[in-house]
């Protein structure tokens, strides 16, 4: 029911696509380049963690978004509550303000942000109600077509929170195809022992869509089974173990809206009953110039994270489909590694030697050698076990 | 006419006894004394009193009826004074043989040509001379005709000498070969000119003067007729036309297709079926609302949409009627079809200028969908088979032929398409049917009953447990009563059902059950009175009850923690009084004027939120909440409507032709979405939402070329539109209890030019058409808390301003046809961003003005040949086949174009719904 159009969009695709070629084409329109350089400000006034806030400005549209990141610097950021209390906010560089510390914040009172920029403009954010998350009640998962849903449970025993948005990030250990203890080296043209293991890597990833919730319309203040992330068979996030890490924040009604409409301008969109765009005003205002944009929503309360681990161990022996790797055998002579090595086509895992006797090294797929290859990371992250 | 020659010929032949060779003198003196004597009597006694032998057709003579009284008086005067007023003609040859012929004298002399005509002194002949008629090039004659045409119809009390003054005669005029009402057929008289048009039942009315006349009967698909009249008073006189099944190689020039130019009426386009066939579309499915697009002056906002935007309306600005039903959602498959069945259809009406005032309740336009009458001869039947949709129509008489009947189902198999596709939509289901019946009655020559049943429904879940279904349900009964000649009424009570249900099930926790209901009661009766040839007059009166369900939002199943939540029912009356009179001024003005007094009373028992006068209708500005009891009256809405319009001849074959007219609207589908969507709903005026108001001024003129067979049409209109909805920013319409705090008032304005040119005749018919139209609202709605695009005006969502349309057809030969099809429009206009920034992780879009953007241009051509079986008319099953190629260049017409965040990144689309040129293939059979 939320989302009727979502549904239209995937028959429509799939009889398009199916039947009369493509439906979707990318595009991009001649659209008129217009300099806005509008403030926007995300973060939440957190009493549960290091509060975070991001100021930079929007930018032009163009193809491929190739216009640079504007970020807000040298600004002064002050989070206010509603009995002249005030606790500034360190710039951290790249347009972050925050504080190291978790701030104690009294949950009867209200908040609101106070931003004065570098141009001598001043903005407030609407005073809110401090807002307690309740904790998350489970992370699970089960398996659906094949792959694996994972789903968040949680409920308000005071039936007050009504309205959450959660943020998360996957963290997955994948492994080499060959374990190796040599690497090329090609400054000398040589294959050298590795000194940074690359069989095992961590990879990770923050969510990217914005997942909202709403008890609204229950008699009690639950969620279940609030669908997250799915894992298609076979994907290699659950070849060896997963991790998925959520926080869960607490929205009053304004903020969900808010949220709502970003997120249906923004990823429900390419339907053929799509709402019109538009942009809900957010809960920032410019005392300087009243009429001025400012975008973004504020909120304030408790946040509530959890982290939980599924293994493959779990999943079907048909889950992990292992890669091409063919060994190649190479000789150890500096035109054969200038050949397979240099080129970053092939890599080391492990000396051999030629079918004549000579030193050679056995050779694979760089990516099915090294792991971090595909952008995984070496090191063991703190929370792995 | 060369068969009823023929005719004659075996008269004499098979009869050769009669002929009695009697050399008497021709001075044979006759004395005799008949009263309402037949010819056929007429003729015995002569035969018996003297050597004179006659020779005629039965059936030419059948209409005369001879009151004379002579004493020795002589044949051929005798003749004379029988055949006076008539077209019959004698001849009397030596053996006194006496022929009687119609329409033309004969001469028997040995060598000269049996038909010239001429008189020959050596004969007796008629007086009277005869016209020629042109009967040689007649070729579509057939046997029933000739003698239809021939034969004097005799209508009123038969006295022997001609009276002098007006009669009013009045009938119907049907369909030859299956008793259907024949609608917009033109019956007039020559010398001087008298035109009356046959309404929605085939009736008509008309006065002339007493004597004899032949009237001319011309109707779109059906061959011209004639008839001899003979007029002595007041009378029922019908008529029984003969459809064109196909031309034959000679073409018929035909004459009188000149409806465009002599109606008073404007800005209103009839398409009949025949031509709705023609007309290639996507899957080959007959689509009667994508017929009505190709007219000028109506669009859609794209592909997947039946929603039609008439002359920069809304699509819930129109009042769609099928048999006289209010239809909700005239839509299946998500848009892609319309909701009803092409085989039980006859025509379609678009009222978009000149709105009759006997329709009201919408500001745009009226679209009239109306079903033929059944067979009343025999039980036939048609099916079709399409590549989604199968189709099966059987029509014909109950018992006898004063009964008829006409039903049709249509159901769909496209859920093969789904299990073709990729296997994440293997789940999925989409499915549709529709039926119709429409069933006519004749009580009497004075009473007859229509009924009149329609269901749609639509089921469809795409690969997930939301379940979504819609139906409309419309039933109705009319009761048409002939007070007179010149009066008659039509009395109307019918139901008509809109609901949606959707349902989600695949959490138990948040298992629902989401379902809307409209509910409309009418009553109405109309009535036509004939008052002379320079005035008809209308009237009538019509209530409407609305019972309206808002919405209600159950759980489902035990687990289920939805709490259930109804929203207040709405409850209304709608009623309307009206009279138009169509006023003949002098042969060449002509002006109809009407008013509808509208009235809307909103009623109890309901809540209704009063709020802070001046502000923002907001939640925090609600000043009190007011309990309204059952029955009680909260709102009174109510204003007279105009409809005038006039025509002024410039010429034989132009005319001018001026129109104004205002409507009001009670009830207003929100929707802020831009295509016709499932779950749009019905939301009627209340107390804090005002009824929409619409007025247009529109002028065209209209001039047919060669011999009429070419007709066109340039219309100007500006027109005014206020209190249309439109949404705030983030607007709830689904479950909403306040829902006034989510919309605002806008007010519209559109104007266009339109012109037209058609051939409707000929091997080669279609038209062409080119609009140039801009539709604009703007929002200053002081009460909306908040401006769209800075309070100006702006460019709605269906301005399209030029758009060109070509719907041609082409006959090669009997049974093969092709068809051509070309459009061209202008793209909507679109909301696009005007800035990105990165928020929740991805980067993200800012909207500003709104359609300040278009999508690109549209273009598209189709094609397809229709191919008959053979023509033989008896045969136990006809069939054809129809194939062709939607889309022929294969364009990717753009639907829409958007930008979406898709993994942290911006990417923009445009989003075709027909990517390439689709062939289809149909076949039809009919038994």
């Amino acid at each position: 029911m939320r989302r009727t159009h979502f549904y239209h969009k995937l028959v429509l695709c799939g009889i398009c696509s199916l039947l009369f070629g493509y439906c979707k084409t990318p595009y991009d329109a001649p659209l008129k380049a217009t300099q806005t350089n509008f403030l926007v400000v995300e973060g939440f006034i957190d009493g549960a963690a290091p509060t975070t806030i991001k100021l930079s400005r929007t930018r032009i549209l163009s193809a491929g978004d190739t216009a640079i990141s504007l970020k807000e610097l040298n600004a002064n950021v002050l989070i206010e509550d509603d009995h002249q209390n005030t606790y500034p906010l360190a710039e951290a560089g790249n347009g972050v303000y925050s504080n190291t510390n978790t701030l104690i914040l009294n949950p009867a009172r209200q908040y609101r942000l106070h931003i004065s920029t570098s141009s001598a403009r001043e903005y407030f954010s609407d005073f809110v109600p401090f807002k307690p998350s309740p904790l998350i009640d489970t992370i699970g998962w089960k398996f659906k077509d094949g792959g694996v849903q994972t789903y968040l449970n949680t409920h308000d025993p005071n039936d007050s929170t009504r309205y959450y948005r959660w943020e998360y990030n996957e963290t997955w250990e994948v492994h080499s195809y060959y374990d190796s203890y040599i690497k090329y080296d090609a400054a000398s043209n040589s294959v050298i022992p590795r000194t940074e293991q690359a069989y095992i890597c961590w990879h990770s990833h923050n969510s990217t869509n914005i997942l909202l919730g709403s008890s609204a319309k229950l008699s009690s203040d639950v969620i279940n089974e609030m669908p997250f992330v799915y894992i298609e068979q076979h994907d290699e996030r659950l070849s060896v173990l997963y991790s998925i890490w959520v926080k869960q924040y607490a929205l009053d009604l304004k903020g969900y809206n808010f949220w709502q409409a970003m997120k249906s301008n923004t990823e429900n969109v390419g339907s053929i009953f799509d709402p019109q765009p538009n942009q809900t005003p957010g809960n920032i205002h410019c005392r300087t110039d009243s009429s001025e944009t400012v975008v973004g929503y504020i909120g304030a309360g408790n946040t509530f994270e959890k982290r939980v681990f599924i293994n493959n161990h779990l999943m079907p022996p048909t889950w992990n489909i292992f890669p091409f790797c063919p060994t190649k055998i190479v000789p150890d002579n500096p035109d054969s590694l200038t050949f397979y090595f240099g080129t970053g086509a092939l890599a080391p895992y492990a000396n051999a030697s030629t079918a004549s006797g000579s030193p050679a090294f056995s050779a694979s797929g760089i990516k099915c050698v090294d792991c971090t290859i595909s952008g995984g990371i070496n090191i063991k992250p703190p929370f792995w076990p | 006419m060369k068969r009823g020659i023929r005719l004659m010929f075996y008269l004499i032949l098979l009869f050769p006894a009669m002929v009695s060779f009697a050399q008497e003198s021709k001075d044979d003196l006759i004395s005799g004394s008949f009263n309402q004597a037949s010819f056929e009597q007429f003729a015995k006694k002569i035969e018996e009193q003297t050597s004179f032998r006659f020779y005629f057709d039965v059936t030419q003579l059948d209409s005369i009826n001879i009151t004379i009284s002579v004493a020795k008086a002589h044949l051929p005067a005798v003749l004379d004074q029988v055949f006076a007023n008539t077209d019959l003609h004698f001849a009397i040859d030596k053996q006194n043989h006496v022929f009687i012929t119609q329409g033309f004298t004969i001469s028997m002399e040995p060598g000269s040509s049996f038909l010239t005509g001429k008189k020959d002194s050596s004969f007796v002949v008629s007086k009277k001379s005869a016209g020629n008629r042109g009967y040689i090039n007649q070729t579509k004659k057939i046997s029933q005709e000739i003698s239809v045409e021939n034969k004097l119809f005799e209508i009123g009390l038969k006295v022997n000498e001609i009276p002098k003054g007006k009669v009013k005669i009045a009938g119907y005029v049907r369909d030859l070969h299956n008793g259907e009402a024949i609608s917009g057929a033109m019956i007039y008289v020559e010398n001087p000119h008298i035109q009356v048009a046959s309404d929605q039942f085939g009736y008509f009315s008309i006065i002339l003067t007493a004597g004899r006349h032949t009237i001319n009967i011309i109707a779109p698909g059906m061959f011209d007729a004639k008839r001899q009249v003979m007029l002595y008073s007041d009378g029922k006189f019908n008529v029984d036309m003969d459809e064109k099944v196909l031309k034959l190689k000679e073409v018929l020039v035909e004459v009188g297709k000149e409806k465009n130019v002599r109606s008073a009426m404007m800005g209103t386009n009839k398409l009949d079926i025949i031509a709705m066939k023609q007309i290639p579309t996507a899957f080959g499915e007959l689509d009667v609302l994508k017929a009505v697009l190709s007219l000028p002056g109506v669009k859609s906002v794209g592909e997947a949409s039946t929603g039609l935007n008439v002359r920069g309306g809304a699509t819930d600005q129109n009042l769609i009627l099928f048999n006289g039903s209010n239809i909700f959602n005239p839509s299946h498959l998500f848009g892609f079809f319309s909701a009803f069945d092409p085989d039980v259809i006859k025509d379609v009406t678009l009222y978009k200028s000149s709105i009759p005032a006997n329709y009201g309740g919408r500001i745009s336009s009226v679209l009239d969908i109306t079903s033929p009458d059944g067979n009343d001869k025999k039980i036939k039947g048609s099916a079709g088979i399409g590549p989604l949709t199968g189709r099966l129509t059987v029509e014909g008489p109950i018992n006898n032929d004063k009964t008829t009947f006409v039903a049709g189902v249509r159901t769909t198999y496209s859920n093969w398409l789904f299990s073709i596709l990729p296997k994440q939509y293997e789940k999925s289901k989409a499915s549709f049917r529709d039926g119709t019946i429409h069933i006519s009655h004749k009580v009497n020559n004075k009473n007859n009953i229509y009924l009149n049943g329609y269901i749609s429904a639509d089921k469809f879940n795409l690969n997930s447990d939301t379940t979504y279904q819609y139906q409309n349900q419309n039933a109705n009964i009319q009761w048409k009563h002939n007070f007179n000649n010149q009066f008659y009424g039509v009395l109307t009570a019918g139901a008509d059902h809109y609901d949606y249900k959707v349902s989600g099930t695949d959490n138990p926790v948040n298992a629902y059950k989401l379902a809307y209901t409209i509910n409309q009661y009418k009553l109405k009766a109309d009535f036509s009175y004939f008052l002379n040839n320079k005035h008809k007059i209308t009237f009538g009166v019509n209530s409407l009850y609305y019972n309206i369900h808002s919405g209600s939002f159950n759980p489902v199943g035990k687990q289920s923690l939805v709490i259930p939540d109804t929203i207040e029912a709405e409850h209304a009356i709608e009623s309307a009084l009206y009279a138009s009179d169509q006023y003949n001024i002098t042969s060449k003005f002509s002006i109809e004027g009407g008013i509808r007094y509208s009235i809307f009373n909103y009623l109890g028992p309901k809540h209704i939120n009063e709020y802070a006068p001046g502000l923002p209708r907001q939640e925090s500005n609600v000043t009190g909440t007011n309990f309204y009891p059952s029955g009680k009256i909260i709102k009174t809405y109510s204003g007279p409507e105009y409809r005038v319009s006039a025509r002024y001849f410039l010429s034989d074959n132009s005319s001018l032709k001026a129109s104004f007219n205002s409507l009001r609207q009670y009830i207003h589908m929100l929707s802020n979405t831009t295509a016709i969507s499932p779950t749009d709903i019905w939301k009627l005026s209340d107390p804090n939402i005002r009824p929409q108001l619409g007025s247009q001024v529109s002028l065209g003129l209209y001039k047919n070329f060669k011999s009429n067979t070419i007709e066109t049409s340039v219309e100007v209109y500006y027109k005014w539109i206020q209190n249309y909805l439109d949404y705030k920013s983030g607007a709830v319409l689904i479950m909403n209890h306040h829902i006034e705090t989510d919309v605002f008032t806008t007010k519209g304005k559109a104007y266009g030019a339109e012109f037209l040119m058609k051939k409707a005749t000929g091997k080669l018919n279609g038209w062409v058409s080119y609009t140039y139209s801009r539709s604009l609202i703007r929002e200053n709605d002081p009460l909306a808390g908040e401006l769209i695009n800075k309070g100006n005006y702006y460019p709605s969502n269906f301005d399209q301003p030029h758009n060109a349309t070509m719907v041609g057809n082409y006959r090669i030969t009997h049974r093969y046809s092709v068809s051509l099809n070309i459009t061209y429009s202008t793209g909507r206009p679109i909301t696009l961003p005007v800035a990105v920034y990165d928020y929740a992780g991805s980067a993200r879009l800012l909207y500003s003005d709104r359609n300040a953007y278009r999508i690109p241009d549209y273009f598209r051509s189709d094609f397809s040949v229709i191919m008959e079986g053979d023509h033989k008319l008896k045969q136990l099953t006809h069939n054809s086949w129809t194939l062709g190629i939607y889309n022929l260049t294969g364009r990717k017409n753009a639907y829409s174009i958007y930008y979406v965040s898709q993994n942290g990144t911006i990417k923009g689309y445009k989003l075709s719904i027909f990517g390439s040129a689709i062939p289809f293939i149909t076949y039809n059979i009919r038994f």
